[in-house]
């Protein structure tokens, strides 16, 4: 299993968007769907995964309700509100132009 | 944007909801993070792993919850004033262990801030606060102020109406109703006390909410025409006092300035009128004549002397009142004085707001807003070194704090809620303080000298809401500087034990030691002020005003509110003045129009030059006297003589003036045979008879100019007085002179004082300069002292070590002595040379109330070093010598 990939600052609430965009979810699942989509290259630590989701709350791209968990406990599920769709193809856009650019920098011809 | 809307809304709910629903919001935060515990643990069973170690290792990855938690609570951005309140909690905790510290600090700011309030209060009450009536918000002054050439003439302020211009103005206004208001004094037949009666148009008690308790208000048609209606309305008070309540009362006569009144009702006690002083009656304005017999201003149209109130309507603005007044006002003075223009002024109703008032107040309260701003940063300073000091205590608190991670800004903000939290306290009690001396101050003012006044000194919102402004800015003055100091602190050094007592203060000691100079300078400005206030008073008691100070008794009658014509008036009082003269012990008697040293009546005069042309405009004061006048004041004839008995009986156009006049217009010429202009016409000229010895003036706000006696005619003995220049007792002489008096006309009532009650009275504004410098230099001195003494204690008791090595080794304690103090009072001496230079600007802005005290007098500012010298070197001596009394091995065991 190769070692977790240090997250880019600013990431981490895209990953969210997008996890959240496959369906509502409470935060312990968000993580493992995150970690489940990139083959275990990423794992996000619940130290940044609670304040992000907080934080995103907050910003109302995303809502809260409290549901029972597939273990039949009373979890707080996460899901994406409109808002937040269109955040997520904010976000999406400026993470391919990101890609792309630091791409290019990168294939550049070395003498 | 209807989604931008409700997520705002959600926004708004969930911050809501963090703040208020804090104890559900940190539950569910619970609750989460548990699920999520559990939910990994639950993972780990599935692997394989027995419970006890999936937990163990759970807990491993999952880490400290309380920092997710503190995170996820600023993301909810709720965290500062969470803090905030946090701060707060744990800042009267700590005042709670170190009550001494708190309530010096608390007592320090608090008189400081109560000398602010106390002023604030007061200046509010008289110009800002709205008036005790209903609905006093849409109730509005109008000043409405008359320019151009022709006769204007005003009485009680230049912005007062003419009983014309209400008539127009009234009928004709749309954009609020408009009432009028005088004052007059009336003589009651049987009571010696006037009556203060103000004189109003019928709508005012109404417009102002009044209700009568007993039959009714003045009816429209009782005042709209000169004298129609002898009807008043008594208040509450008066009714009370007078008539004990007696239900009967209406329908009652009452003799005032000698014409039948009927009582027609009483008003409610709620309803006390529009200007600062309570009123014993209302009559109506056509009533004026009465009150200033031979000046019927009711059918003057150029006479100002009746203040407009209006009752804005709905809907309607300020701006809208002022544009229509002023067309009704030009409309109203255009069949008179068409070339005059009309300014309206349109202000918030207050006791007092009147334009001059405003103007010529708003120096004196500038000053004393410094004076008292000066006193709160001294107070600051003081406070701030206790905190720098207490600083040093908490450093070890602080620093542990900072290693285990808290941000400077987080603790910045926790010292600064605690210096706030400190200036809200101090605030209350100056509050308190506050409202206690301002009612004490207002006491001291007699009752009968201008009646009962009405201001309302109770805290209201605007008066909270100063304080709690000053409060919160007094915290943060006094907070900033030691909390930003503490914050800058090396960690290693503070956390081990010596840390505390080593030199790395040498900062915070050059911070105290600053604190300490501006301080002593603020203080020194204080005291210095005080000194030369009271030293201009001294001048001022022992100044050659050219005439005695004492032994001059100055009888005045009521001949206005009696009814009296000038010739009534001329008559009784020279009868009085030639039988009182004749007394024993009398040495002379006179009369004068003027009360000395109290009332000045300035004009334009001109020397006709040789030519018989008119030379240029200049000011002068003129006296109106009889022959006698100059001998019963002392005032010495050096050329010339003074009237004749022929030129007084006859009203002749002559003129005595003074060395002043002699010197500054007529050169080194005989001014004796020329003519001096009094007026605008060749009829106005007078012949100077005489040159007289000067006489000065003791009003602060007296212009200097010339002065001119000439003989008192007509009209003016109405306001003429009889001057007694008496040896003996002056009782007796009183006595005698009121027998006089009443002999020709029982009807009239005396009032006699001394001319040293005039002094004082004309003394008055530099007593109460001198006594509020005072009284804020005592508290600067105070303030400064305990800030020294402090300073000195704790840098004695950070050098004990210092000390003592030094003692062991042999140093005699004397050297040691002179050495500490030194250092505590270099900055006393930085400060007080500042504080002298300042001191000595300041002093120019007083000047007017030095009476000739040079603004840099040695003897002022000599003794206010003397006293700041003594004080600061008990305040450094006491603490310096109490730490060289201790045995040195003890303070070297110490540590």
């Amino acid at each position: 299993m190769p070692g977790p990939i240090d997250l880019l600052q600013g990431t981490l609430d895209l990953l969210i968007l997008k996890a959240l965009a496959l369906g509502p979810m409470h935060g312990f699942g968000v993580s493992i769907r995150i970690q489940q989509l990139s083959r275990d290259a990423l794992q996000v630590q619940q130290g940044s995964l609670y304040p992000a989701l907080h934080r995103l709350e907050q910003q109302g791209w995303i809502a809260s309700d409290w549901g029972i968990s597939e273990n039949n406990r009373k979890a707080k599920f996460y899901s994406l509100t409109k808002a937040g769709r269109r955040q997520l193809d904010v976000e999406r856009e400026n993470w391919r132009k990101l890609a792309a650019a630091i791409g290019l920098v990168l294939g550049a011809s070395e003498a | 944007m209807a989604s931008l809307g409700s997520r705002f809304l959600d926004i708004l709910r969930l911050r809501s909801r963090s703040l208020f629903r804090r104890g559900r919001v940190e539950h569910e935060l619970d609750d989460e993070l548990r699920f999520h515990f559990e939910s990994v643990v639950d993972r780990y069973i599935a692997g394989g792993m027995g419970e006890a170690d999936a937990r163990r290792r759970a807990r491993l990855e999952y880490g400290g919850t309380e920092q997710i938690k503190e995170e996820c609570r600023d993301m909810r951005g709720v965290g500062f004033v969470e803090n905030v309140v946090r701060d707060a909690v744990y800042a009267i905790r700590g005042f709670q262990r170190d009550k001494t510290f708190a309530a010096l600090a608390i007592a320090t700011i608090a008189l400081a801030v109560g000398v602010n309030t106390g002023l604030f209060t007061l200046v509010y009450s008289l110009l800002f606060r709205p008036l005790p009536v209903s609905d006093p918000g849409s109730l509005r002054n109008v000043y409405i102020r008359k320019h151009g050439e022709a006769r204007i003439s005003s009485y009680g302020s230049r912005h007062f109406a003419s009983f014309n211009e209400l008539t127009h103005i009234r009928a004709h206004a749309g954009t609020a109703e408009v009432a009028g208001v005088a004052t007059g004094e009336l003589s009651w037949k049987g009571h010696r006390e006037p009556v203060r009666a103000q004189l109003v148009s019928d709508n005012l008690l109404p417009m102002l909410g009044g209700k009568p308790v007993l039959g009714r208000f003045i009816a429209r048609e009782e005042a709209s025409s000169p004298g129609s209606a002898p009807v008043v309305v008594l208040s509450y008070a008066a009714w009370q006092k007078h008539f004990g309540g007696a239900r009967d009362v209406v329908g009652r006569p009452m003799i005032l300035n000698r014409t039948m009144f009927t009582v027609v009702g009483v008003a409610d006690e709620n309803t006390t009128g529009p200007l600062v002083t309570r009123p014993d009656a209302w009559i109506p304005l056509t009533m004026q004549a009465l009150t200033r017999p031979g000046e019927p201003l009711v059918t003057d149209p150029q006479a100002n002397w009746i203040q407009l109130i209006a009752r804005r309507r709905p809907g309607v603005t300020d701006a809208q009142i002022q544009s229509e007044m002023a067309v009704l006002g030009q409309q109203a003075i255009a069949p008179f004085t068409p070339k005059n223009t009309v300014a309206v002024t349109i202000s918030p109703a207050a006791l007092l707001n009147l334009p001059e008032v405003f103007n010529e107040g708003l120096p004196i309260v500038a000053v004393l807003f410094i004076a008292v701003t000066l006193v709160l940063l001294l107070a600051c300073a003081n406070v701030a070194n206790m905190l720098l000091a207490r600083g040093m205590n908490r450093r070890r608190e602080i620093a542990i704090r900072l290693a285990i991670g808290s941000g400077r800004r987080r603790l910045l903000q926790q010292l600064l809620v605690e210096s706030m939290l400190l200036g809200i306290a101090a605030g209350m009690v100056g509050l308190l303080l506050a409202n206690v001396s301002v009612g004490a101050l207002l006491a001291l003012i007699p009752e009968s000298e201008i009646g009962a006044h009405q201001l309302d000194l109770a805290p209201d919102a605007a008066v909270l809401l100063y304080t709690l402004a000053v409060s919160l800015l007094t915290g943060v003055v006094f907070g900033l500087l030691p909390a930003v100091n503490s914050l800058r602190l090396d960690l290693t050094p503070a956390l081990k034990t010596e840390g505390l007592q080593s030199a790395g203060g040498s900062r915070r000691m050059w911070l105290q030691n600053s604190l300490i100079g501006v301080q002593v300078a603020g203080c020194v400005v204080l005291l210095a002020s005080a000194g030369l206030l009271l030293r201009g008073l001294q001048s001022a008691l022992h100044l050659d005003i050219g005439v005695p100070v004492k032994n001059v008794l100055i009888a005045s009658m009521d001949f206005r509110q009696q009814q009296y014509t000038g010739e009534r008036a001329a008559r009784i009082l020279n009868t009085a003045r030639d039988t009182v003269s004749a007394l024993p012990g009398v040495n002379a008697a006179a009369l004068t129009a003027m009360n000395p040293l109290v009332s000045e009546s300035y004009r334009g005069a001109k020397v006709i030059l040789s030519d018989g042309s008119a030379g240029p405009n200049f000011q002068i004061k003129t006296d109106e006297t009889d022959p006698n006048f100059f001998a019963a004041m002392k005032i010495a004839v050096l050329q010339g003589r003074p009237f004749t008995s022929g030129e007084y009986a006859s009203g002749a156009r002559v003129t005595l003036i003074d060395e002043d006049l002699a010197r500054t217009h007529f050169k080194n010429q005989n001014p004796i045979g020329r003519r001096l202009r009094l007026g605008d016409s060749a009829s106005d000229d007078h012949e100077i008879i005489g040159v007289v010895s000067n006489r000065k003036a003791l009003e602060v706000d007296s212009r200097p100019a010339p002065r001119a006696y000439i003989p008192l005619v007509g009209l003016r003995f109405v306001e003429s007085r009889l001057l007694v220049n008496y040896s003996g007792p002056r009782i007796e002489v009183a006595r005698a002179v009121e027998r006089a008096v009443t002999g020709l006309d029982s009807g009239l009532t005396v009032r006699t004082a001394g001319i040293e009650d005039n002094v004082s009275n004309a003394l008055m504004p530099v007593k109460m300069a001198a006594a509020a410098a005072s009284a804020l230099g005592v508290l600067a001195l105070i303030l400064a002292c305990t800030g020294l003494y402090g300073v000195v204690s704790f840098a004695v008791s950070r050098r004990r070590r210092e000390v003592g090595i030094r003692l062991a080794l042999g140093a005699a304690k004397r050297d040691v002595l002179t050495l500490l103090l030194r250092q505590g009072l270099t900055p006393v001496a930085i400060g007080a040379l500042i504080g002298v230079a300042l001191a000595a600007g300041a002093a120019q802005i007083i000047e007017a109330l030095l009476y000739g005290v040079s603004p840099i007098d040695p003897i002022a500012f000599g003794a206010t070093l003397l006293i700041l010298a003594a004080v600061a070197g008990i305040a450094a001596f006491v603490p310096a010598s109490a730490a060289l009394s201790v045995d040195p091995s003890i303070t070297l065991r110490h540590d």
